[in-house]
């Protein structure tokens, strides 16, 4: 794993221990986190996905908005489908 | 008057948030959740059979309101009529369908780009459980024991209807819907034991199965077949070795040949997604489960990816048709834009002690 990957991976991990403190070890209300590409910029950011809840969106706002340097973008969506 | 993607995100997700606390007794209007929707009487939040999103309107470009009611009648019609008439009195568009019992989830599309039979087998092909609906065949793979055997989504060949075949299940090519009627001389082979059955205590469950193939069936190995809806650059070329997880880059471009929407690409935008939900089965009220590790991909603006019948495809590396993973699942963003993911095939040949024939 190059330096970059390190550091992406040592940012997502940072991210799960936040997640699990704010939405407990079964990350109820979260549908899916993880280090990529943002959708609009096409930069690298720490994705955070929870649902429409009040409580999850409450508790996706105490999140940082940057960890280890990376932006954190929260995004409220539901369950994917199967194709 | 609604006049963005990010009016409507704004509009919808203020719909669902007055639901949200109209659910738990609070007061709530129209004006806090939604303020393009002035006046607006907000009901209850309904239990389910109603749908709200937006899509873009293809000749006028503008966002527009899409419900989805799953009866003709009931509570949920009612709000659905209500909200319609409201919405289009504030000069937004509005797409109101009925759909029985099919919120989410995506069902095979009834005209795939690569349908019908195909002789001999090849990668790409429509393939299923017998009692269940189409995905695509990823993969030949050599079995443990020496056989031949074929590689999809478990969802795909180890689905019957809302329950998990038994091993030795059948396995037809083509799947349904294009099969029908569905008979026994379409059968290719049968699931082995190489299936991992989703279980909710599991936060990384695994959408792959394998099913050994039949001897008499002919087939073209790890090879894209050529067809017309293929670039010509890629026909004929066999399949790479697989990438191992460490090899794969954000960024890197991919391509699929699945059932539904034949040859595509797309770029793959995160290396180790964790804790997914994803719907499995057709319905509100089908089941969901946690997926993590995998891989996700994000299709170019304006072009699709994948569909429902896609699961199972191999996708592979666009240079070098490295095998990266098999499609599985995918949603739509909130600026319209669609993401799929991906099984990494590392995790699956790990699991299964199975090789690329």
């Amino acid at each position: 794993m190059n330096d970059a990957a390190s550091k992406t991976a040592q940012a997502q991990s940072r991210l799960k221990q936040e997640l699990e403190n704010l939405f407990g070890p079964k990350l109820a209300g979260v549908n899916g986190y993880g280090a990529g590409l943002d959708r609009a910029t096409r930069k690298l950011s720490l994705q955070v996905n929870v649902d429409s809840a009040s409580s999850a969106k409450r508790a996706a706002s105490s999140l940082p908005s940057t960890i280890d340097g990376l932006p954190v973008k929260i995004s409220r969506r539901g369950p994917a489908g199967v194709d | 008057m609604a006049t963005s993607t990010e009016d409507l995100l704004v509009l919808a997700a203020g719909l669902i948030d007055a639901w949200d606390r109209g659910g738990r007794g609070e007061e709530t209007t129209a004006n806090e959740g939604a303020a393009q929707f002035q006046g607006l009487e907000m009901p209850r939040r309904p239990r389910g059979g109603l749908a709200i999103g937006r899509s873009i309107n293809p000749q006028t470009r503008q966002p527009r309101l899409e419900m989805r009611v799953t009866a003709k009648s009931g509570p949920n019609h009612l709000l659905a009529r209500n909200l319609a008439k409201q919405a289009e009195t504030q000069g937004v568009e509005v797409i109101l369908k009925y759909l029985k019992n099919s919120i989410m989830g995506a069902p095979p599309q009834l005209q795939p780009v690569i349908g019908g039979q195909r002789r001999p087998l090849h990668i790409g092909a429509s393939i299923a459980n017998r009692r269940s609906m189409a995905g695509t065949l990823g993969a030949f793979v050599k079995l443990p024991d020496g056989g031949t055997g074929v590689l999809s989504c478990g969802h795909v060949l180890a689905r019957a209807g809302r329950k998990w075949a038994a091993a030795k299940a059948p396995v037809h090519h083509p799947g349904q819907p294009e099969e029908n009627p569905v008979m026994d001389i379409n059968r290719i082979g049968e699931l082995t034991g190489l299936f991992a059955p989703f279980l909710d205590s599991q936060t990384n469950n695994l959408d792959a199965a394998v099913a050994r193939l039949d001897s008499d069936r002919e087939h073209l190995g790890n090879t894209i077949v050529d067809l017309p809806c293929i670039p010509s650059g890629f026909r004929g070329r066999p399949v790479g070795r697989p990438l191992e997880a460490t090899e794969l880059e954000i960024e890197t471009r991919v391509v699929k040949l699945g059932r539904t929407t034949g040859f595509t690409e797309a770029t793959i935008s995160a290396l180790d997604f964790q804790n997914l939900r994803v719907r499995v089965g057709t319905g509100a009220s089908a089941p969901t489960f946690t997926f993590s590790g995998i891989y996700e991909v994000i299709w170019d603006e304006g072009a699709q990816f994948a569909a429902g019948g896609d699961s199972g495809s191999l996708v592979l590396t666009k240079e070098g048709l490295r095998p990266v993973g098999l499609h599985f699942a995918s949603i739509e963003a909130e600026d319209g834009g669609w993401i799929s993911y991906v099984i990494p095939c590392s995790t699956i040949f790990a699991a299964f002690n199975v090789t690329l024939l």
